[in-house]
């Protein structure tokens, strides 16, 4: 009889494998309910959008991975014919920029659904497991508010001996221009930033960081979904983050802005940051 | 046939087809080998000795044949933003998979909660420094010094200790107050007589023979033969042990085929299983341990009619059992 039941080879692994379908991206705006994957800066997560706004939303993380007898208590609900663990009281705040891809959506059943560790016995080992779960999205939302420019630049500019003349001739600006990046009122582009690393004997992002800090409303433009393609695109080219590409931009329409009169007006930082973006997309091939 | 680079393939076969295919599956392959023979101290799959390459294939079964293993694969692979990326989430799931599933073995179950009871208990002290990182516990007149005996010792040691048998184990839900008494006394007594610390391991291992907790546990099914004696379902032997989980696994609907396949009535033989519940049969075919259990398994499922048995858990008719 044990005839009957040969060893399992890989054919039939693979066999079994092809029962399980991984569900397809969707078109879909950031609504509530619906399962985006987050991806940036190599981290990512799956969650659920529990409410959208241009510049920010709120997510609760989606568990695939769970202990199947803990399914009941933990309110698992269907998702493409899987049963899924959302944590709807762990709720983040991203970047709409950070959402990748839709793959559907989850009825929203309001934030009375299970809180993890609910049986004392078993708290100790699912918070250990929790902690790990949530730790891509927990860096995800420390990313979301790490805005650069600390507005060290000036220091960094006096400890390295360059002075205003050398700034204005080493990134080819009128002095006026470089003696407000000396006492930090005007931000460098990357493009300055390249030309200063050899005064400076400092990286270009270290440069970029050391910047003043811009305008929360420009951090807030950039983080709207509509500027991911391009992030990510300019990423790939640049070989760099997600975080110093949008960092980069961030600068450059800034300073693009600066050069005309009301060019950093509210009212048109949109229109900058989009022009910015269409120049460095060009530029680049 | 161009070669392919197989690490990017798997992302590719994930995102393109849709579904899991031949590349994911040498992937999981890889990655579950990889997991096991760098040093994680996983226990093989029941019936296997050691993480051969036939105990990886039958662990990629049983991760493609629950239901968890597949959400964890469509998790992963909805997560994954790259091969690397897909490589990340996999080992992570993966380990985790692994933890859980050594977690829900009998012994397993018992050592986490002796880790709770022994939690409360002041007596009990956590000697994972004693033991080189290893969880294990002491109590305070042992010193730092650890024990390095095995069950078999431990057994010798504690054989004249006299505790109330346990006779029933639940599954969920605090462990009642006898229960509690019985499993802390014994281990009281086993760290008292061994004089050192313990790993948590062998601790679980001991009291789980002493107490024949096998018997104690409400899904083991026993089997009573047509000659009316209880078969001798001895707690150390391991096809025992692997054909009660397979049984318990098991659908009535599926003892019902199994049945029939014993004793031969059903026309289409062995393709009436089905393919679902004849792959998970293969899964256990790989060792001799497991062809031996799923042929036991078959001969329980055979007799279960005999009897009359309707149940979905046969229950254990459990005299003269001792722990004195």
């Amino acid at each position: 009889m044990t005839n009957d039941f040969p060893p399992l080879t890989l054919d039939d692994l693979t066999t079994m494998a092809n029962r399980i379908r991984i569900p397809q991206p969707v078109s879909s705006a950031a609504d509530a309910g619906t399962v985006w994957r987050t991806a940036w800066d190599g981290e990512s997560a799956i969650v659920v959008v529990m409410d959208a706004a241009r510049s920010s939303v709120h997510v609760a993380p989606v568990i695939f991975d769970f202990d199947s007898e803990a399914s009941d208590r933990r309110g698992a609900i269907d998702f493409h014919g899987h049963a899924v663990v959302v944590l709807w009281q762990h709720r983040f705040a991203l970047a709409p920029v950070m959402l990748d891809e839709c793959f559907g959506r989850v009825k929203m059943p309001g934030l009375t659904a299970h809180v993890v560790g609910d049986a004392a016995d078993d708290e100790e080992d699912e918070n250990d497991g929790l902690a790990e779960r949530l730790e891509p999205l927990r860096r995800l939302a420390i990313l979301t508010v790490q805005e650069a420019g600390d507005g060290t630049l000036p220091d960094l500019l006096r400890q390295a001996g360059v002075g205003a003349g050398d700034v204005a001739s080493a990134i080819g600006v009128k002095p006026a221009i470089a003696a407000q990046i000396f006492r930090g009122a005007r931000a460098v582009t990357e493009e300055e930033a390249a030309r200063l690393t050899s005064s400076l004997a400092v990286g270009v992002d270290e440069i970029l960081v050391a910047n003043p800090r811009l305008p929360d409303i420009w951090w807030s433009e950039l983080a709207a979904r509509e500027y991911r393609t391009a992030i990510v695109m300019l990423a790939e080219r640049w070989s760099q983050t997600d975080s110093m590409t949008a960092r980069t931009l961030a600068y450059g329409a800034f300073a693009l802005a600066a050069r005309q009169p009301k060019g950093a007006a509210e009212s048109v930082i949109r229109q900058r940051i989009v022009r910015y973006i269409e120049t460095r997309l060009a530029a680049n091939g | 046939m161009p070669t392919r680079g197989r690490d990017m393939s798997a992302f590719l076969e994930l995102r393109t087809t849709g579904v899991v295919g031949r590349e994911s599956v040498e992937l999981l392959v890889r990655l579950i080998g990889q997991i096991v023979r760098t040093g994680a101290s996983f226990p093989p799959p029941l019936g296997h000795r050691h993480w051969t390459d036939q105990a990886v294939i039958d662990y990629v079964g049983v991760v493609l044949a629950t239901p968890r293993g597949a959400r964890m694969l469509v998790g992963c692979a909805l997560a994954a933003t790259s091969q690397g990326s897909l490589e990340r989430q996999l080992l992570t799931s993966i380990r985790r998979f692994m933890v859980d599933e050594a977690k829900s073995t009998p012994i397993g179950k018992l050592r986490r909660r002796l880790q709770r009871l022994f939690n409360r208990d002041p007596q009990f002290i956590d000697a994972r420094r004693m033991l080189g990182g290893d969880h294990g516990w002491t109590i305070a007149e042992n010193g730092t010094s650890p024990w390095a005996g095995d069950v078999d010792e431990l057994l010798k040691l504690t054989s004249a200790v006299q505790v109330a048998p346990i006779e029933h184990l639940n599954r969920s839900g605090p462990t009642p107050r006898a229960v509690q008494e019985s499993l802390l006394t014994l281990s009281y007594e086993g760290l008292r007589l061994a004089g050192g610390a313990i790993r948590a391991q062998v601790i679980a291992r001991f009291l789980y023979r002493r107490f024949d907790l096998a018997a104690a546990d409400p899904t083991t099914p026993s089997v009573v033969d047509p000659s009316g004696t209880a078969l001798t379902l001895g707690e150390d032997d391991e096809v025992s042990v692997l054909a009660r989980e397979i049984y318990a696994g098991l659908t009535d609907e599926e003892r019902r085929l199994l049945r029939a396949l014993a004793r031969e009535t059903h026309p289409t033989g062995v393709a009436s299983l089905g393919e679902e519940l004849r792959a998970r049969l293969r899964m256990h075919s790989g060792s001799e341990t497991g062809r031996d259990a799923v042929a036991l398994v078959i001969r329980w499922c055979g007799q279960g009619t005999a009897h009359g048995v309707t149940s979905s858990v046969i229950q254990t008719p459990d005299a003269g059992r001792s722990t004195s």
